[in-house]
């Protein structure tokens, strides 16, 4: 059987165009997916970097971590798995702390201080932190 | 006298995130986690004790 002429006419090009639309259409699908991926590996390494320094003997290091981890824990795209991650991360930055206050009496009274903040005088000179008392 | 336990302040942040993350999802605290979120701020030079949980 022999197509007419006007249908060979328009399949070639049409054809042609719907290939090429086809290979967008993946192309696309493909690169939303890369991008996903990319996403995904900045957010873990991310969390893995904020929870190592979250644990850090440096105070102003753990600082920094735990507040990144409450950030992180804030994003709306991140999944139960990643909160519990977060959660965890959290709970081993207070861990020591956590048990100093379990071994104390229960109406312990619990401070924090600014014993690691450097303070400058009006000449800019850094201002020796505070004698402390003796025992 | 009342026996006067220093934490570090990222452990305080860290109780007090774990808290808010817990209370949005209908989780309960553990109470020591919620006896460290409510530490009390003190100055190094003694003066201007508060509880900076509010700020």
């Amino acid at each position: 059987m022999e197509l007419p002429a006007w249908l060979l006419a328009v399949s070639v090009p049409g054809g042609a165009l719907l290939g090429v639309l086809l290979t967008l259409v993946v192309t696309r699908k493909n690169a939303q997916e890369a991008n996903r991926t990319a996403q995904q590996e900045t957010l873990t390494e991310t969390l893995r970097w904020a929870a190592e320094l979250a644990v850090s003997e440096n105070e102003a290091e753990a600082r920094l971590g735990v507040l990144e981890l409450v950030k992180l824990g804030e994003d709306p795209t991140i999944t139960g798995r990643e909160q519990d991650l977060i959660d965890a991360a959290l709970e081993a930055a207070q861990y020591q702390d956590k048990l100093a206050l379990t071994v104390a009496e229960s109406d312990a009274d619990v401070i924090f201080s600014d014993e690691d903040v450097t303070f400058l005088d009006e000449d800019g000179i850094v201002a020796p932190p505070a004698e402390k008392e003796a025992p | 006298m009342t026996e006067r336990v220093v934490v570090r302040s990222s452990s305080v942040e860290a109780a007090r995130a774990l808290l808010r993350r817990n209370a949005a999802r209908g989780r309960e605290t553990d109470p020591t986690t919620s006896k460290l979120a409510g530490a009390r701020f003190v100055a190094r030079d003694g003066q201007g004790s508060e509880d900076v949980a509010a700020s």
